[in-house]
């Protein structure tokens, strides 16, 4: 019987897993949008151009109400969308790992009551509470954006994070390393942080999906950063135009949804391969 | 007097995409009526697709490729299935190794229980228009209701009109395979096959099971295939023995022959394999070698590679073929060839 | 516990998470540096200093912020919404008119998206790898991805604009008279269909795949084996047997798609001009109203939690295993 390594059988279920791979494809595709965003557009985002024109050989997206060219509007949109979805992302792990690190390893009544605060946020519509952490800012800025968001986000990794802590917690290892000594943080990062990564990263594709609709649909709201180039700013702004500029809503959004749709299959596709249960 | 089961040549295999699983490769059976017969063997012999195949539950991607089983003289093959339907839970029953997931767990007892009385007594579908008149027709609902709580106290269960509006996870394991037989005989059938009824149960529940069975045979009449990898169990309630290995009938013998003096290899070794009390120190005999693949089984008799008999340039290219002995034994084995002839 | 004991506490719950609820709005709102009052007045044109002040003495603007929320809870309790300077109405008139078209969304979309995901889940799980399976499938994998709004825009565009079968927005053709109640029903349905759409589009894909999966599941278990052994006609092994088991896990799921509901509601009440809480919300963040952002918050997050409850409640009637 052959015995293959891990990594060789772990390869080969990424190659069966259709769905997977597309997303990961697509999720590739964006990457390079974010590193070679210069190199691709073929304008400046900001350059201001005849307004309202069709697809055509020179603006192969149209323009749009203010004259730019839609197709550099996208291209760099990919940039804002990555920057706020990694942040947020960074920034919920961070939380997450903390809360609920600490929770799930000491425990006692500071677990109870940071889980039953934890249970009114997962009982309520987290994106009505973005809006109304956002509503009474005066300038909205990026950063504020995605400090609210992975703010109120903080529930869900955090209870995955927890019940991985409580799983480990009695775990031979954990006891070996608590029988020599080590504090605890230094448990914690030691040895703990390696084993849950992996299913953190899983529901963090997730999430980065999540947060990315967020942020569009904030912008589109009018209720966005207004001097980041956002792919839900750009869709509102052509829906005024919709019968005569129908280009300019359509464009950004067939990226976003590409771009959900491959975070979310590569998700997925994540989660079947490590056979991790979220 | 016909037989009340016989089973002829069946093949059923399934096409799985790793290939052709041969789960019952070939095998002829019967049953007498009244007669108890035990069905033994590994898991993977083929005995549960056996059982199966004989209400005609298998599925996708399962196929009964051949054979008869003639049931009180009827080809159960040929019948449609609207006709297999009235035999299922009527004439033929069947009960599952696992009381607890047997049972439905969002419906009462009585509910699951009464629904196979309302479909065969009183010819109830069961579907939505039934339940809904079910509102309105009180008599028939009490009558099946009484029957109910007569199957429940036949079973041993006692206060049943009140156990009866409980749900299966209100029942321990034991109770729960009693509504599960309870629900096998309720319409009286004339088989009941057993698909290791005692499996999951503690060793003093088991008997009680196997006494509940004995004596609702004795009553009733039902004549019982147990399936069972236990031969101890076997022993003590079947008149005949069949023992299956991957897919093949190796031996069928009646009970006390085939513990004195088993004839094919398989069953001895099996036989040899159980551990006794009194033999200090004696290391565990065991079957070398492991179960055949049923997608690529060994060429020949099946058993080849692991038989401490076997002769070389016979079983390992010819299947033996099913003889039966002067006495009525069957057995499937190069060796009693020669006897015969 | 009996169902009854059930329902009792949890609705005796209710009242903690209220004030959790209340106090967790009343922190979002202040997260943002600065009076609110300023903020609020400083987007529109310049007010009456006398009205600034007399908001100020009422609201305690001028007292530390867990008196503040203290004075707003006092309202409340009374029944007391407060007054919406920007809008001259009391705040209760103005989301008193807007629930019910808030409602008759929402309503619509979950027992649609219930109905629909149920049909396609179960339909995809019994008809296993077939041609229906794999449509079903590929389109709740897809439907996950499209964005709401985005979606509306194509929408309104194709059958709007370009075909002119639907309204563009609104809840009514405005200044028309009906001749029959059904001419009148057909023009709310008209108006409600896009926008209904649009709201359960993302939770169909979710459930469908749900529901399959959980039918597959429920079809692998032995009690399904026994009932086809009972000779029940297949039908009725599906509908009556399985199915009841499988859509335990949906009913929890819809619990927490309530939720998402009202979010999507904001988004897409805003882009067919619905006249409900949602747009309401939307309009007063755009105008810094804090007290109407915060007023609307609370009855929306009221909604969700009585909605969860229900949904609970019809979890454990539903699940046997739970009431006893």
């Amino acid at each position: 019987m052959k015995i293959t390594s891990p990594t060789a059988s772990t390869l080969k279920k990424l190659k069966e897993n259709k769905a997977a791979l597309f997303g990961f494809a697509i999720v590739l595709f964006f990457i390079t949008l974010v590193i070679f965003a210069d190199i691709i557009a073929p304008y400046d985002p900001n350059e201001v151009f005849r307004a309202r024109q069709p697809p055509s050989s020179k603006h192969w997206f149209g323009t749009d109400t203010r004259g730019r060219d839609v197709f550099s509007l996208v291209v760099y949109g990919a940039r804002t969308t990555f920057y706020v979805g990694a942040c947020c992302c960074l920034i919920e792990f961070v939380i997450s790992f903390i809360i609920g690190g600490v929770s799930g390893y000491i425990g006692g009544w500071l677990d109870e009551a940071l889980m039953r605060i934890a249970d009114i946020f997962l009982a309520l519509p987290s994106f009505i509470m973005v809006i109304l952490a956002v509503s009474m800012f005066k300038a909205r800025s990026l950063s504020i954006i995605i400090l609210v968001m992975a703010l109120i986000d903080w529930p869900y990794m955090t209870r995955v994070i927890r019940s991985q802590v409580l799983q480990m917690k009695n775990a031979p290892f954990v006891e070996a390393a608590r029988a020599m000594g080590a504090s605890t943080p230094r448990i914690l990062f030691r040895h703990i942080l390696p084993n849950i990564i992996l299913p953190v990263i899983v529901l963090s594709t997730i999430h980065f999906a999540g947060y990315v609709l967020w942020e569009a649909s904030l912008s589109f709201l009018g209720l966005g950063d207004p001097n980041s180039i956002s792919y839900g700013a750009i869709i509102l702004s052509g829906k005024n135009t919709l019968q005569t500029c129908p280009w300019i809503s359509f464009f950004p959004g067939i990226f976003l949804f590409l771009l959900l749709l491959g975070f979310q299959l590569f998700g997925d596709g994540l989660r079947d391969i490590f056979e991790i249960r979220v | 007097m016909s037989k009340l089961l016989d089973i002829r040549n069946l093949r059923v295999y399934y096409y799985t995409r790793y290939g052709v699983v041969k789960a019952v490769d070939g095998v002829s059976l019967e049953m007498e009526k009244g007669e108890n017969l035990g069905v033994a063997g590994e898991s993977g012999s083929g005995k549960s697709t056996l059982a199966l195949s004989i209400l005609r539950l298998i599925r996708e991607p399962g196929k009964i490729v051949s054979g008869k089983i003639l049931f009180n003289g009827e080809d159960l093959l040929k019948k449609s299935e609207e006709e297999m339907r009235k035999i299922r839970g009527a004439r033929i029953s069947m009960i599952f190794q696992d009381p607890t997931s047997s049972l439905n767990p969002v419906y009462t007892i009585g509910d699951q229980i009464g629904e196979a009385i309302s479909l065969h007594q009183f010819n109830v579908e069961g579907g939505l228009l039934d339940w809904f008149l079910a509102k309105f027709k009180r008599s028939y609902v009490r009558e099946v209701e009484d029957k109910v709580k007569e199957a429940l106290s036949l079973v041993g269960v006692s206060d049943p009109s009140k156990r009866m509006k409980e749900y299966p996870h209100q029942f321990s394991g034991g109770m729960r395979q009693r509504a599960m037989i309870a629900m096998a005989i309720s319409c009286r059938p004339d088989l009941l096959i057993a698909d290791e009824p005692t499996t999951n149960l503690d060793v003093t529940i088991q008997a009680q099971i196997l006494d509940l069975m004995n004596h609702l045979q004795e009553e009733f009449d039902v004549s019982i295939m147990l399936i069972s990898h236990n031969l101890g169990v076997l022993s003590e309630f079947c008149h005949k023995i069949a023992i299956m290995y991957a897919g093949n009938l190796l031996e069928l013998s009646d009970t006390e022959t085939l513990f004195e003096d088993p004839k094919h290899p398989y069953t001895e070794a099996l036989l040899q394999s159980i551990p006794r009390f009194g033999f200090k120190g004696k290391r565990l005999s065991t079957i070398p070698g492991k179960p055949p693949s049923l997608i690529n089984p060994p060429l020949g008799c099946k058993f080849h590679p692991r038989c401490k008999y076997r002769i070389d340039g016979v079983c390992n290219k010819i299947p033996p073929p099913l003889i039966e002995l002067d006495s009525g034994i069957k057995v499937a084995c190069h060796r009693y060839l020669e006897e015969c002839q | 516990m009996k169902l009854r004991t059930y329902i009792i506490r949890r609705i005796i719950m209710i009242i903690p998470l209220f004030f959790a609820m209340s106090a967790l709005v009343f922190v979002l709102i202040h997260l943002a540096p600065g009076d609110p009052i300023l903020t609020m007045f400083g987007t529109s044109a310049p007010y009456n200093k006398d009205i600034i002040e007399v908001m100020r003495q009422k609201y305690g603007l001028d007292k530390p912020l867990y008196e503040q929320y203290l004075i707003w809870l006092n309202m409340l309790l009374h029944g007391d919404l407060g007054y919406s300077y920007l809008n001259s109405r009391p705040i209760s008139v103005m989301i008193g008119e807007r629930i019910i078209p808030t409602l008759e969304l929402t309503g619509s979309a979950l027992v649609i998206t219930v109905i629909v995901s149920t049909i396609l889940g179960v339909t995809a799980a019994v008809k296993r790898n077939s041609i229906i399976d794999h449509i079903v499938t590929s389109f709740a994998v897809t439907g996950r991805g499209i964005p709401s709004f985005w979606l509306a825009l194509i929408l309104i565009l194709i059958f709007s604009l370009y075909l002119n079968w639907l309204p563009v927005c609104g809840r009514e053709t405005p200044g028309m008279t009906f001749s029959s109640p059904f001419e009148y029903w057909l023009d709310k349905i008209k108006h409600m269909i896009l926008p209904v759409i649009c709201l359960s589009s993302y939770q169909i894909a979710y459930l469908v795949r749900l529901v399959r999966a959980s039918m597959l599941d429920v079809l692998n278990q032995d009690y399904i084996m026994t009932a086809r052994a009972k000779g029940l006609k297949e039908s009725i092994v599906i509908y009556k047997h399985a199915l009841r088991n499988a859509i335990l896990p949906e009913v929890t799921v819809i619990g927490l798609y309530v939720g998402y509901l009202m979010a999507g509601a904001a988004v897409i009440e805003t882009i067919f001009a619905w006249p409900g809480l949602g747009s309401l919300l939307v309009t007063s963040v755009h105008r810094r109203e804090y007290l109407l952002i915060m007023d609307i918050s609370l009855i929306i997050f009221i909604m969700v939690l009585v909605a969860n409850l229900i949904t609970d409640i019809i979890y454990a009637y539903l699940d046997p295993r739970i009431k006893y």
